[in-house]
């Protein structure tokens, strides 16, 4: 069953809303819903980081904040190994993402983190739901790719 | 709490983040890498190698990569990465909440997370003092910061809510605001579970859930008694004790939450908060964002209900989006529940439970509660989840006593007058399907006069004999069924579906020959209307008339009746081109309620209006705005000037100044109809949707094209959530941003928008529709402008195909084609076709009474082709008298002024003319002080 929404928005509260209340606290002009996301998907994933780090930080390095996957959600090819994600190593992917392809990495944050559906942020890039598709398609492989194997990217 | 000083405010904006330094080779190479990807992971698993390695041509370290992407490849789940950043949000959501425990709020300490929901996170506390060891419930609201007037507010009502006292709701003990700022609400501690699990744990009956749900009524009316309204009644706020006590939760929090003018002056945001909340619950006028009432609880009451009864919620989130359910909340009506009783039956619901188990739980077997809940619950039920608050119960109480009534086997209300209330809804719903559309201008249509009428003799029919009553019912429990699957905007792609089942429908009334007449009459109506409604008109046509002769042979007088079927035949053969035909019916109607002293109803006003679409389509301009003016004059008089209503026809009436080329009357009636609409009507109706259109029309028209895009992507936004993309209206909105592109230059958006009206219109109204035609036409404009003639002549020519079997000849849409045409000619060096097309545009605009300008511009075209043909008398003659006009009726700056001129000019610098040249420019050059001093 494909899941098109990245379905954290219903019990994520606490962190949406902080997200929110960062946004509301911000004295920005949004100059469009494009732009509005944009943000509050960079703030998502800061959050997210930033609180990876502190687990990090006040567990000594002992072990990092992994976290598994739910047992049985994954029926995917290639997701074999896919058992530890850290959103840690999702963010320095992206990051490396971005440094090649910065719009790839701007669907990715957008998809992931804004929790916009292909048709919204087809919508707001301007660019066909296909293409959106592809292209979220291409950095996921890419970056399970750098997740599982980092020294193998070019 | 102090506002975070964020790294974004100084940041570029992200959209055009800064890309990095790229070597041209290594995009290429990423470039190339993601092609091969793409190709390859389209392909199956066993010959994606091969392909790889193929497409790759020996570049081993492509190779390895291109195999490790389609080794992470995931697909079809969205797998690795939404799962691992749900845990990373749930471990900070967690950790964010646990690092609270223990930390005293008030003077209470709190222990452990009972559990979190869209506004916050509540816990188990006791008292820090330990003074009393009574246990409370801590709700801390996270989203408060998002509200700076909040703490104000938030004093004056907790006062109000602390006051309720009622055994049946949870105290408000206390309140105040963290050290951090955020609201905290300390209420009594209800130890119960929420009254769906409850009942279904407990198997109770189905009276014993009336039972309780009656005692949880009995509560929430006492609170608007109180003037507190609830606002958010769902299961999870109804516990019910061990001892079957139910407790609601929350009363009146979440006003104290809603609303901030911070979170509602950002469409983003509200959309993105939004997301926190589960709509499934939420009355129609609260997905609006209207106020709201003790009406919307009784909505929610209808909810809860609803779900107690049958073990589903009328309307849930299925996966796609929440958009579509809220849609549906505002749009569709929900399947009754003895229906859902019946069709569930093998149907595994998302808890792993069959339908019967469902009924099992409420100690009846499926068919037995099918039984159970046809007739009267089903249509309490269905009255509180009514889509306008007026229609639903008028109060809590209302609601209780019916379902009272129910148990005592006594008549419920609820059954009364369900007929006319949902072919009234179905008909506003539809209204605007079938709405007939003139030079872009999709006309309104208002339909109560048939709804009117129905009312009327529904409650005539009331004080009837009893017999008479159930008939009624007979039908409207039919129609019911009829219009919840006919209904093409539950789901662009179940539409085949919905027709169907008006298939089946069909079968059913013609196959069932015991019915009495007028119950098969009125049928057969509804049936005809339903399939208008579909846009198969032939079809609905042999229906409406089969219902007007059996009404005609009725020894019952049906007159009112009789004329209600005229009205919808009249519509039904106007969508059919069938004009004189339309007439005799409307003009029947007509008689007929004069006959019976309705002349002066809504229904007049209505099938006036009617007539005066007609004549518009007809191309008849001073009879229709003879019509409309009479229609707006009864409206006024009926209805007072600020009525939706008036601002309806005055719609109308607009479109006829458009036609005759009055701009300034045009824009004038536009923008008393939007301002009507947005003093009466929400956001989201669509009427009000279709004024601003309007009013963005013309603004369009008159150059005026920055208020005018405005206003249409308003307009447009709105539509796509109202209706999709296939949908005539929102073709004709499409359209207007198109020429409003067009006139901003923005060419390449214009032919999008274009191409997408050309295709919404062809689905929408069929492809042979004219009004799938006039956008042939648009596009064809757009084209001629992009210089692409060829592409643009075949549009022009499909568009006069189409005319040629939708369209009268003699109508301006023609000779608007073959204009378009005939400029295509002259600028492809063909004027001898060009001289045929655009005399034959000229002699129609006249026979149309076509306005000066429009006359002028295709008379200024052929006299260029006419010179162009070597024939320079005429062409003298064409092009000076045609200039003229122009410059009298359009004045020197208009476009069409100004290629006139051009065109004059080249005729006489051609042949020499100084003199008539120099006279020219004195004469008519528009002076440059002129324009200085007109600023």
């Amino acid at each position: 069953m494909k899941r098109e929404r990245a379905g954290h928005t219903l019990q994520a509260t606490a962190v949406v809303h902080e997200a929110f209340v960062r946004l509301v606290g911000m004295d920005v002009p949004w100059q469009d819903r494009m732009h509005f996301f944009a943000v509050a998907a960079r703030l998502m994933r800061r959050i997210l980081v930033d609180h990876a780090k502190g687990r990090q930080r006040t567990k000594r390095g002992g072990e990092l904040s992994i976290v598994a996957l739910a047992p049985g959600s994954e029926g995917g090819q290639g997701a074999t190994n896919a058992g530890e994600i850290d959103v840690l190593e999702i963010d320095d992917a992206l990051e490396r993402l971005s440094q090649r392809d910065p719009r790839l990495a701007q669907i990715v944050e957008l998809h992931y983190f804004a929790g916009m559906t292909y048709q919204e942020t087809a919508l707001a890039l301007g660019i066909s739901e296909a293409t959106v598709h592809r292209d979220l398609r291409m950095a996921k492989a890419w970056i399970l790719s750098q997740i599982r194997s980092p020294e193998s990217s070019l | 709490m102090d506002t975070e000083p964020d790294p974004f405010a100084r940041e570029q904006p992200l959209t055009d983040s800064v890309a990095p330094e790229v070597i041209p080779e290594e995009a290429e190479r990423w470039q190339r890498l993601q092609r091969i990807f793409g190709e390859a992971v389209d392909l199956p698993r066993e010959q994606q190698n091969e392909f790889s390695a193929i497409a790759c041509g020996g570049d081993e370290s492509m190779l390895r990569e291109v195999l490790t992407l389609l080794q992470c490849d995931s697909e079809p789940t969205n797998g690795p990465l939404t799962n691992a950043l749900d845990a990373a949000i749930d471990a900070t959501s967690t950790d964010r909440r646990q690092a609270l425990i223990g930390t005293v709020v008030g003077s209470y300490r709190l222990v452990s997370v009972l559990g979190h929901g869209g506004a916050g996170s509540v816990y188990l506390a006791e008292r820090s003092d330990r003074q009393y060891s009574a246990q409370v419930a801590v709700k801390i609201v996270e989203s408060a910061a998002l509200h700076p007037d909040m703490s104000m507010r938030f004093r004056a009502e907790r006062q109000i809510l602390a006051s309720l006292n009622h055994p049946n709701i949870a105290r408000l003990v206390d309140a105040g605001e963290t050290e951090k700022g955020l609201p905290y609400l300390v209420m009594e501690y209800v130890h119960g579970s929420p009254v769906d699990r409850y009942c279904d744990g407990r198997q109770l009956s189905l009276g014993a859930r009336l039972e309780l749900f009656l005692q949880i009524c009995t509560a929430v009316q006492y609170a608007h008694q109180n003037l507190v309204v609830h606002r958010d009644l769902k299961p999870a706020n109804i516990l019910v004790t061990e001892d079957g006590v139910p407790k609601l939760l929350d009363f009146g929090i979440a006003k104290l939450l809603d609303a901030s003018p911070v979170v509602t002056q950002s469409l983003a945001l509200t959309r993105m908060n939004d997301r926190l909340l589960t709509p499934e619950y939420a009355s129609p006028e609260q997905i609006l964002g209207h106020p709201v009432t003790t009406s919307s609880d009784v909505y929610a009451l209808g909810v809860v209900l609803y779900e107690l009864l049958t073990g589903r919620r009328p309307y849930t989130v299925t996966a796609t989006s929440q958009l579509e359910l809220e849609r549906s909340i505002c749009v569709t009506d929900p399947p009754r529940p003895s229906s859902v009783a019946r069709r569930a039956v093998d149907v595994l619901d998302s808890k792993g439970a069959t339908a019967t188990s469902f009924a099992a739980s409420r100690g009846l077997s499926a068919e037995r509660l099918e039984k159970r809940l046809t007739g009267d619950l089903d249509a309490i039920v269905m009255r509180a989840l009514r889509k306008e608050a007026v229609h639903r119960y008028g109060s809590v109480e209302q609601l209780a006593a019916d379902l009272r009534r129910h148990l005592a086997s006594e008549p419920v209300v609820a059954r009364q007058g369900n007929w006319a209330y949902y072919s009234q809804r179905f008909v506003r719903r539809h209204a605007f399907g079938v709405a007939a559309s003139i030079a872009g201008i999709a006309l309104l249509t208002a339909f109560t006069v048939m709804t009117s009428i129905q009312a009327k003799r529904i409650a005539n029919e009331r004080d009837r004999a009893t017999q008479e009553g159930q008939r009624a019912e007979q039908v409207s429990n039919f129609m019911l069924d009829v219009f919840a699957a006919a209904d093409p905007f539950v789901n662009q792609g179940k539409e085949v579906t919905a027709r169907e089942l008006l298939d089946q429908a069909s079968r059913r009334i013609s196959g069932d020959l015991n019915q009495q007449p007028d119950v098969r009459a009125r049928l057969l109506e509804a049936i005809g209307r339903a399939y208008r409604r579909q846009g198969q008109f032939d079809r609905a046509v042999v229906y409406l008339e089969d219902s007007v002769r059996l009404r005609r042979d009725g020894t019952a007088p049906a007159t009112s009746g009789l004329a209600v079927t005229l009205t919808e035949l009249a519509l039904t053969l106007r969508e059919l081109g069938r004009f004189d035909e339309s007439e005799r019916s409307s003009n029947e109607a007509i008689q007929i309620l004069r006959t019976h002293g309705e002349e002066r109803t809504p229904a007049t006003a209505d099938l006036l209006t009617g007539l005066g679409q007609m004549e518009l389509q007809r191309g008849n301009l001073d009879r229709a705005q003879d019509f409309f003016e009479q229609s707006a004059k009864l409206t006024r008089d009926l209805f007072g000037a600020e009525h939706p209503e008036l601002a309806a026809v005055l719609s109308n009436l607009m479109s006829v100044r458009l036609w005759k080329n009055d701009l300034d009357g045009a824009e004038k009636l536009a923008r008393e109809s939007e301002n009507i609409y947005r003093i009466s009507v929400p956001e989201l109706h669509p009427d009000r949707v279709m004024s601003q259109y309007l009013l963005g029309d013309i603004l369009a028209r008159r150059g005026k094209t920055a208020e005018a895009a405005k206003l249409l992507e308003q307009a447009l936004g709105a539509q796509r959530i109202l209706y999709g993309d296939a949908s005539p209206r929102t073709a004709a909105t499409m359209d207007a941003l198109a020429l409003t592109r067009q006139a901003q230059n923005r060419l390449e958006d214009a032919e999008k928008l274009a191409r997408e009206a050309l295709s919404a219109g062809g689905k929408s109204h069929g492809d042979r529709h004219f009004m799938t035609g006039y956008y042939h036409t648009s596009l064809a404009g757009v084209l001629i402008k992009e210089r692409m003639y060829a592409e643009a002549e075949k549009e022009a020519r499909a568009a006069l195909d189409i005319y040629n079997t939708s369209l009268p000849a003699d109508h301006q849409y023609v000779a608007s084609a073959e204009h378009q045409l005939g400029e295509i000619m002259l600028a492809t060096g063909r004027p001898a076709d060009a001289e045929a097309l655009l005399t034959a545009a000229v002699n129609r605009w006249q026979r149309t009474g076509a306005p000066q300008a429009r006359i002028a511009r295709s008379a200024s075209a052929l006299g260029e082709a006419l010179s162009r043909l070597n024939r320079p008398r005429e062409a003298e003659k064409y092009l000076s008298e045609s200039h003229q006009q122009l410059v009298a009726s359009q004045g020197t700056k208009d476009e069409a002024t100004i290629v006139a001129r051009r065109r004059l000019e080249k005729f006489y610098s051609a042949r020499g003319e100084k003199g008539k040249l120099d006279a020219l420019a004195t004469a008519t050059a528009p002076a440059p002080e002129q324009s200085l001093t007109g600023n």
